[in-house]
């Protein structure tokens, strides 16, 4: 059916299609046990129009009935299509082609997400034969042409043997490995436990988890939410504290075949927790199909699961997630409205607050017991008001549930032991036991202990809340003491060296267990944010607070470990101050880069300190900073920066500036009206338009960050987490409050490549040179430059580039940083603290591309923009133009990090040695001249277009996107193409 | 004489460290496996990277000289007699598939371009390298006043030579190059005039001056395996290295390869070295080891 079809034809099939489904759901019995939940039959609605209202349709489902009725008044959510053409679309494409539909504004939603979740799953019920044989299509067709993306599709993977450097001592923190600081000797197959894992890892499917969802939704039902069972209002902590203790209590206590550590954070070999006061419900209409989807499915849901899910779970979290908390209080407002359009902002607000590092050290040095004592004192100092005794209560609700959590793994680990008939395993269970009886409940006393602590803890955090780039922070700094005291007590070379050994594999099971959850993906997110893990962020070397050179043994052991597994998460930041630290440990850093293919990242601390100049922190905090989720600087212990709390597209307001505060793909006229292209009479009168469209975007993306802030405050204040961040428990403060010292908000601002490359265009070919007039040009913008291929061939020879070398470029560029800046500085967020300025672009680069028409850049419609702040592929021949272009941008304007991707490509004639040398020498330049950050693609296209025909044999081939790192195959096909398309340097 | 055929920049296989490379244009031998036909002729050429081509013909439609058409096929075809690479076509060409090969720089410009990546070469050891085509045969007050100023701003600078020029060009500029990258391709002066189009005489007679002269050198050998691919010519070259008392400081051994063999077409010319071929990885092994032994020790293969 085209959209000629008229509207009266399309209202009654919409009709049809829906007594369908209403005589489906009232009279077929199997049918309708979907509807029944455990407090009886769910009831919602759904509506079904067209922009201009031809089409108007509703479906009731109403006590185990269904009805339809000819209006769309009152329903609970209403889908509004572009126009009938997308109606006939909708019954014949698959799910996930449906969601593409939705993403491309071709339909919007309006009302309560979690009610079209549900209505996919009844979509689902009815469809599910016809929706595998499609999703069994799309998984055929991506194997078919992957083979045709490679030069010779039969040429089996080669894997040279790995070569390793040796290094002198250069770092005066490495006490212990003095020898052979580089571990050179170490290598993965000396580690089967580690080996058989990392297979697995890389090869089994995640499943759904509904344990804690479960437990959690029972207690809720059993002691309510809003109000408790006797009528009077919760206080949102101690609820929090209470259920928190209940799950801990009765989470099972696991302990994975043949670890090291005891805990699991779900009962799933690789697990997808689910978080159904965030946005666990979207998954609500794939719990039938999510084991056949394209991209990353998860195991078949067992009956008993779906069952839990459908009946139980989801329908108790209908309105009490973030987002729904916002659309009835604040109706939902416009700001809203704009994040569910997709195509200008989004909003991670909505799935987590999570993006902190907690205060490890003091776990260590106290332990859960010593917390509690701590918390304990502040209760009892005179005069403690009512509200600061509840949030403490509740904080020891929460360690008393850690404590119970803790003893159970000591138990099953002594049950365990004394049931093992393997005297080296059964004498492996006898230490976890040991260890786990000891911490996290007290301080620890050596590495074993150590390590399980911050595991048990790390378990607990995630339990709380949801898992989206929690962070561990300077675990080298953290674990040194306990390296060198244990060693200081061995005698002989072989007791150490047996040790060394030891530790590697410890941390190897840590690196493991911490990829044993993944963060739910419902299948939006495989094209809005393809492969991306939780992003547990690990921070190495830099200075101590004291500002001494930091790298230490455990810098060297984390980045063996590291090497060995080669895994996307923890996602490894370096520190390497250029001032404090070795050469040594760079071209360590290197060789890790060159072994990995993408990992670690190398971040200029100088650099990135000054940046944070406006946020005024005191200088042994700023000095002990980390990186969190994907690049974002955090005050270890003392911040809560939410710093990914949105992705934000500058382009959107680039196109509103072209087209009067209209959005073309969103046909929204959003912004203020800044005039006409061909009034402006200078380009920096249009620079302003564009400016101020931007500003307009940023006032509406925090104020619904802001909202969606208290939001977490009324429905999951985290007293866990907060009882780990300083002035917290002095204030008596949750978190998500700001009770931390220091509370900020990061955006992450997406294009800036496209947009300085845009402005150039526009600068160079409309106003110095009137080769155009802006009309012309937005006209041949407008129409995707079909038919002016002179036009755009001149703007992609003539114009100066980002990345060329141009002082103009730089200077746009740093002109378009610091308003940003500015603009988001201006605001405060629901905690009081300022809003900070990044610019990478995790996987959004190609999400927002899509949504996005073509630009004066030259850049076509619905391409990828280039990832983080990366100069366009184009731009110089000479990777030192990219370098030094990036190195001038102010790092004061750039608060919240940068993604600079550089992807190089080693020569096969030269030796691992030479090609460590080259890489080394690009990244001592780089942060010589002032850059902030680094991070390579150490492959060719050429390895990725094989990997696209043979996925099977490159399952472990890792890839940096913008920020995070990814498994090259589970890519959807568009940023698998981005990453081919980026510059291949050759060395 | 002194025009540039291209300025690469990031160069790191010639010499040491992160260098610019400028390639002069003209060279006196022909060395038949040549990667750089460009920079064979003294002269600018236009060069048309046909199978790119889309035979929009805009070149066509702005040559004064009526020296392009465009075939059946859809490609543009230029009659080399008639064309006096005026560069009009270039202009035209949208995609920059046309070209012209060679352009002078004042002695300003070039350090200019070559001191944007100062701070590269001060991090990794590395500068700039001149070479070609042939430097040693440009116009030797140009190269003069272009290396006093390159050392004078600090930069390392490197020499990559064929040996072929006159003796006294090598010793005006010797006190401010810092190393001298030497090809030597093979011993025997009948076979040198086979492939190369010349004889060796003047090359070794230079070196031999320029080691006396106690400057640093590294040899640079393009391993053929028709050419000097076989354990005696290597003995050769390392006899007389041996012979004359040269002490490089490295050795570098590349191996024959066909990349530049495309750029043939591209100026209307056709490649001299198909029936070239590479020695094997266990044989350049085997070089490497012939060399170790006759107690040379910084051996690598490539540059």
């Amino acid at each position: 059916m085209n959209s000629k079809v008229s509207g009266a034809i399309a209202n009654r099939l919409a009709n049809a299609v829906l007594q369908f489904f209403a005589f489906e759901f009232s009279k077929v019995k199997k049918n309708q046990e979907y509807l029944k939940t455990r407090d009886g039959w769910i009831n919602f609605s759904i509506g079904l129009t067209t922009e201009d209202g031809a089409v108007a349709q509703s479906i009731w489902f109403q006590g185990g009935n269904a009805k339809v009725r000819n209006n769309i008044d009152g329903v609970d959510t209403k889908l509004i299509l572009q126009d009938t053409g997308v109606l006939a679309q909708l019954a014949s494409l698959p799910p996930n082609e449906v969601l593409n539909l939705m993403l491309k504004n071709k339909m919007a939603s309006s009302g309560n997400m979690s009610y079209l979740e549900l209505f996919n799953l009844l979509i689902s019920v009815l469809m599910k034969d016809k929706q595998v044989k499609q999703m069994h299509a799309q998984i055929e067709e991506r194997e078919s042409t992957g083979r045709e993306m490679a030069e010779d599709p039969d040429a089996e993977r080669v894997r040279p043997p790995l070569e390793f450097l040796k290094a002198e001592k250069a770092d005066p923190g490495v006490k212990c490995i003095t020898d052979d600081p580089y571990l050179s000797t170490y290598k993965l197959d000396q580690f089967p436990r580690l080996k058989e894992y990392l297979d697995k890892h890389l090869s089994d499917r995640p499943a759904i988890c509904v344990e804690r969802a479960v437990i959690l939704t029972d207690w809720y039902r059993k002691n309510g939410f809003e109000v408790k069972y006797d009528g009077t209002p919760w206080v949102p902590e101690l609820r929090q504290g209470q259920a928190f203790k209940y799950l801990m209590e009765k989470k099972k206590p696991i302990i994975r075949k043949g670890d090291l550590l005891a805990g699991t954070t779900t009962t799933k070999e690789i697990g997808v927790p689910i978080y159904p006061d965030g946005v666990g419900v979207l998954i609500w209409g794939e719990l039938l199909t999510v084991s056949e989807r394209m991209l990353q499915p998860y195991e078949p849901l067992e009956d008993w699961e779906i069952k839990a899910l459908n009946s139980d779970v989801f329908p108790y979290w209908v309105n009490r997630t973030f987002r729904e908390y916002v659309r009835n209080k604040y109706h939902e407002p416009k700001c809203q409205q704009l994040d569910e359009r997709w195509a200008a902002c989004f909003m991670w607000k909505t799935v987590a607050l999570s993006h902190t590092i907690l205060d490890y050290p003091k776990l260590l040095r106290l332990g859960l017991t010593g917390i509690i004592n701590e918390i304990k004192e502040e209760l009892a100092k005179p005069d403690v008001p009512e509200a600061k005794q509840q949030e403490l209560n509740a904080m020891i609700l929460c360690y008393e549930g850690m404590i119970t959590y803790a003893r159970h793994l000591a138990e099953q680990a002594r049950k365990e032991a004394d049931a093992e008939t393997d005297p080296k395993r059964k004498k492996e269970l006898e230490v976890i036991a040991e260890a786990v009886a000891h911490s996290p409940e007290f301080p620890a006393r050596n590495m074993d202990e150590a390590v399980h602590a911050i595991w048990v803890h790390w378990i607990g955090v995630h339990m709380e809340s949801t898992n989206a780039g929690f962070s561990l922070g300077r675990m080298d700094q953290w674990l040194q003491p306990f390296f060198e005291a244990d060693m200081a007590k061995l005698k002989t070379k072989e007791e150490r060296d047996s040790y060394v050994s030891h530790v590697l594999e410890l941390l190897g099971c840590f690196y493991l267990r911490c990829q044993d959850h993944v963060p739910l993906v419902p299948d939006i997110g495989n094209y809005l944010f393809g492969g991306s893990s939780s992003d547990q962020a690990i921070t190495l070397g830099g200075i101590t607070p004291e500002g001494e050179d930091a790298v230490n043994d455990m810098t060297y052991v984390f980045l063996k470990v590291t090497e060995m597994l080669g895994m996307r998460d923890p996602n490894v930041n370096a520190r390497y101050n250029p001032q404090k630290n070795s050469d040594v440990y760079l071209r360590r850093l290197c060789e890790v880069n060159v072994h990995t293919t993408s990992t670690p990242s190398i971040h200029n601390d100088e650099a990135v300190m000054a940046s944070l100049v406006d946020l005024n922190y005191e200088p042994e905090d700023l000095r002990d900073w980390s990186a969190t989720g994907c690049v974002e600087p955090t005050i270890s212990g003392k911040h809560i920066g939410h710093t990914n709390c949105m992705m934000f597209n500058m382009v959107a307001a680039l196109e509103m500036a072209l087209y009067n505060g209209y959005h073309p793909l969103m046909r929204w006229h959003l912004g203020p009206k800044t005039g006409e292209v061909s009034e402006f009479r200078t380009f920096d009168e249009f620079l302003e338009a564009f400016f101020k469209q931007l500003e307009c975007l940023a006032d509406l993306t925090c104020q619904y960050n802001n909202y969606l802030g208290e939001a977490h405050s009324v429905i999951r204040p985290t007293p866990l987490m907060s009882a780990m961040v300083d002035n917290c428990i002095e204030k008596g403060l949750d978190v998500t409050k700001g009770g931390s010292k220091y509370n900020s908000s990061g955006t992450a601002c997406i294009g800036l490549a496209d947009i300085v490359d845009s402005l150039m265009a526009i600068k160079s070919l409309v106003y110095d040179r009137k080769v155009y007039t802006f009309d012309e040009l937005v006209e041949a913008v407008r129409n995707n430059f079909e038919g002016n291929d002179v036009m755009r061939s001149r703007i992609l020879t003539e114009t100066p580039r980002f990345g060329s070398g141009s002082d103009e470029a730089v200077e746009v560029a740093n002109r378009v940083t610091k308003f940003m800046k500015d603009c988001f500085w201006s605001h405060l967020n629901f905690r009081g603290g300022h809003y900070t300025t990044g610019f990478w672009s995790m996987s959004n680069h190609v999400a927002f591309g899509a949504l996005t028409g073509a630009l004066p850049s030259g850049r076509l419609a619905y391409e990828p923009f280039t990832p983080g702040l990366t100069p366009e592929a184009n731009a110089s021949k000479s990777l030192l133009d990219n370098i030094r272009d990036v190195t001038r941008l102010e790092p004061t304007s750039m608060n919240n990090n940068i993604a600079f991707n550089v992807k190089v490509n080693p020569s096969p004639r030269d030796s691992h040695e030479q090609t460590v040398e080259h890489v080394t020498n690009y990244a001592k330049a780089y942060a010589t001249m002032g850059g902030m950050q680094m991070q390579f693609n150490v492959v060719s296209s050429a390895t990725m277009r094989a990997a696209m025909a043979r996925p099977e044999e490159y399952k472990d081939l890792m890839v940096r996107i913008s920020g995070y790192n990814a498994y090259f195959t589970q890519l959807n096909r568009d940023l698998q193409l981005e990453l081919v398309r980026r510059a291949d340097y050759s060395m | 004489m002194h025009s540039v055929t291209n300025i690469q920049k990031y160069s790191i296989h010639d010499g040491d460290g992160i260098r610019t490379t400028v390639f002069f244009k003209g060279c006196h031998l022909r060395c038949q496996w040549c990667h750089n036909p460009e920079t064979q002729s003294f002269e600018k050429e236009l060069q048309v990277d046909i199978p790119k081509c889309t035979g929009c013909g805009r070149c066509a439609a702005v040559c004064p000289h009526g020296a392009i058409s465009i075939s059946p096929e859809g490609k543009s075809v230029t009659d080399r007699e008639k064309c006096v690479i005026c560069g009009r076509c270039e202009a035209a060409c949208l995609g920059n598939y046309r070209t012209v090969v060679g352009r002078d720089y004042s002695i300003n410009e070039l350090v200019k371009i070559c001191m944007q990546d100062l701070m590269f070469y001060e991090q990794s050891g590395g500068g700039v390298t001149l070479s070609g085509g042939e430097v040693m045969a440009m116009d030797t007050d140009y190269i003069l006043k272009l290396v006093k100023k390159l050392h004078r701003e600090g930069v390392d600078i490197a020499i990559d030579t064929c040996g072929q020029a006159p003796y006294s060009n090598y010793e005006a500029i010797l006190p401010y190059v810092d190393t001298w990258l030497y090809d030597i391709k093979v011993m025997d002066e009948e076979k040198h005039r086979k492939y190369m189009g010349m004889g060796n005489k003047l090359i070794l007679e230079n070196l031999t001056r320029l080691a006396g002269s106690g400057a640093k050198i590294y040899i640079r050998i393009p391993v053929v395996r028709e050419v000097n691919g076989d354990a005696g010519s290597m003995s050769e070259i390392i006899e007389f290295l041996k012979t004359n008392n040269i002490r490089p400081l490295q050795v570098n051994l590349l191996p024959y390869h066909s990349t530049g063999s495309h750029k043939y077409g591209k100026l209307g010319m056709e490649y001299t070295g198909q029936s070239l071929t590479a020695p094997s990885d266990e044989e350049m092994q085997g070089f490497v080891s012939q060399w170790n032994e006759a107690g040379f020790g910084n051996v690598k293969i490539g540059g």
